[in-house]
Parts: structure tokens; sequence; C-alpha cells
């Protein structure tokens, strides 16, 4: 026996490596989780054990589940620059395509450019049939990058383990496919 | 990629993960004044989200905790194997085993057999354990394997002890007939 061989895909834009989590993306990460202008949509606060415990969390459930939180990093220079990608933790309403980039890198169209990635990939690769994305309804930006992706408003204020959010339901893959095309670009 | 490896011993397997594990994983959990000792899982999604962290863990730093199974019948009887939160902080020996299996050298032949492969193939030159001082399991099994009690170390109020695990030579002399 050989053991069990735990795989994370990378997904490739044209600017952006997603890939699953390194130990080296601890200082940056946790860093980041520090500042209110970035954690305040997404739970708030996380020390750096907490933080440490997430990025093993979502590498191992690719194992589990069949995919995972990203992280998202800048594909010339390898700095990570936010994350995002296909997560379904415990008390979701199903699978969700998330994005967050790190306010340092905001209003580049960087999360356009991953969520994008990410739905043709879930898609494409993973055989997904429907996808959401969880936004809070004070975070202007992220619905303008759902409202770009081409999905809709579905339900509003919809409770999910410790927050309330909006739930943003995406095209499926056909119509997702048709406006977007099937290639990364 | 990353590949979690097959320890065999003479009585267990231990090896990675898949969903298949979850329900037995989470039953690891349910002597509740135990599981208050080794972590916060209480819910079967708690079990899940540390199972994927368990795995997870090998991606970050090549190591992490091995499923323990009885050779004979395939049951998971626990987990034991490394952790290291910090490139700074010491390489730390976590295990945890079901009640039910308590009295047969289980818990010894997996944890000598997980250690002697991190002094081996990882790298690794010295362990600690850090146990709740309540868990009188754990800390026995420490001594069972010859660790030293080391200091205490306050975490959220609670004094947590350290043990340091016997050396790679020392091990090897001591228990050279358990595990492989």
């Amino acid at each position: 026996m050989t053991g069990i061989t735990a795989e994370i895909p990378t997904i490739e834009t044209k600017s952006l490596l997603m890939r699953g989590w390194e130990a080296a993306d601890h200082e940056v990460f946790t860093a980041n989780w520090k500042r209110p202008d970035w954690n305040e949509y997404i739970g708030g606060f996380r020390n750096r054990d907490d933080v440490w415990n997430l990025m093993c969390e979502a590498n191992g459930s690719w194992s589990l589940q069949g995919f995972g939180f990203m992280a998202v990093t800048l594909k010339e220079t390898g700095e990570l620059i936010g994350m995002g990608g296909p997560i379904c933790p415990g008390g979701w309403p199903e699978p969700e395509i998330g994005w967050s980039i790190f306010p340092n890198h905001q209003g580049q169209g960087f999360a356009t450019e991953m969520a994008t990635a990410a739905l043709r990939f879930v898609y494409g690769e993973l055989g997904w049939t429907t996808a959401i994305s969880l936004i809070d309804a004070r975070n202007g930006p992220s619905m303008r990058v759902a409202t770009k992706l081409g999905a809709s408003l579905e339900r509003h204020s919809v409770p999910v383990t410790q927050f309330v959010a909006d739930i943003w339901r995406h095209l499926p893959p056909e119509q997702f496919f048709k406006l977007h095309g099937k290639a990364s670009s | 990629m990353t590949t979690i490896p097959v320890i065999e011993t003479k009585r267990l397997i231990l090896r990675g993960w898949d969903i298949g594990d979850l329900d037995s994983f989470f039953a690891l959990y349910e002597d509740r004044q135990y599981a208050s000792y080794v972590s916060s899982v209480e819910t079967r999604w708690q079990a899940f989200e540390k199972l994927a962290a368990l795995i997870g863990h090998w991606h970050m730093r090549g190591f992490g905790r091995f499923s323990v199974r009885e050779k004979s019948t395939g049951k998971l009887i626990g987990h034991c194997g490394g952790s290291q939160i910090d490139g700074n902080r010491e390489h730390e020996m976590n295990y945890t085993f079901h009640p039910d299996i308590a009295g047969q050298g289980y818990a010894s032949e997996a944890v000598i057999s997980a250690l002697r492969y991190f002094y081996t193939k990882c790298g690794w030159v010295t362990a600690v354990s850090e146990i709740h001082p309540e868990n009188t399991r754990s800390i026995a099994l420490a001594k069972r394997l010859g660790a030293a009690f080391e200091t205490t170390r306050t975490k959220d109020g609670v004094g947590y002890q350290m043990w340091r695990h016997l050396s790679s030579e020392v091990l090897e002399k001591r228990f050279s007939e358990v595990g492989a």
C-alpha cells in the first residue's frame, strides 16, 4: 500500500493562480484577518491559530467533499491576494462560490476574474449544476461582482451559522458558459 | 500533491482518511468528558471540520495525523500524529483513542510507530505533547511512552502539561520490538 493521495487542483486565469493553502501563506493571511476593512463581511477577526486551522480545513475538505476554498495568488509574483472558490461548511444552505480579495488588491477586477474561473471549474470539472453566493447586504462591491457574473438575488437575510446573508443564485452551467465562454481568457 | 503514507504495525494500520471515516471519527468523541480535554468536537459538523483540518495539515507541513485502525477488523480506533502551527514552534505529537480500546497496548503501538516515522522520514529531532491536566488517560499514555513532564503552559485558563517524548535513539532502544 502506498497511501492515500490528497490532491488539490489549481485554477489559472489571465493574472491569477488559485491553489491549495501553504504554510507560507500564514503570515499574510493572518495579517489580513486582523483588518476590519477585510473581515467585516466574512465573520470578523480570527486569531493566528484559527487562521491556520482554517487553511488546513480548506485543504482537507478536498479529500472529504471533493472541493474546498482556495488561496488566490498573483500569477506573476506569487503574492497571496485573497481567498475564494467552492465552499460548503456545516450550516451552509448549499455549495457556494465565494470570493474575498484583500483590501490592498481590491478594485482591479480580481474577484470577478477569480469567481468566473471558479464557476467554470465547478460546472466544467466538478459537475455542479447550480451554485450560490452568500453576500452581506451591505457589501456593494461583492454584489456588483455577482451581477457581472450574471447572478441574481434570490433571498434576503438568510441566517447562516453565525451570520446573516443574501443568497445570490448563479446562472446554470449552459447559460453561464454562453455568457462567459468555456475557456479561461 | 500530498500522499498520506501507510504504516503497518503488528496489529494496526496507520493511514489517511476519506469521507467514509466521518461517523467513526465522530464516535471517538462520544465520551464527552474525554472529548472536552482533546478538542471542541460536539457535533457531526464539527467532526467534519476537524477531520478536514487533520487531513489538510499534511498539505501544509508534509506530516499530520494518521487514522489508526485495528488490522483484524478494519475498525477506526483513534488517530495520532504530528502537528506544527508555526514554523518556530515545536513539533507536537497528538493522539486521541476511543475509550473502548484501552488496556491492549494499541495506543502505544500506534504512537511509537508514528513517532518513529516522523523521526526517520520527516526530520524531526524531538517532539512534545500538550495535555489537559485532567486528561489522566493521555497523561498515563505519555508516561508509558517514556515521555518526561517538562512544564505547564497556561492557555484559556487551563494549565496544559508539556510532555517531551523520547529521542529517536532512546525510543529505538526501549521500544525496538514495538510497532513495525
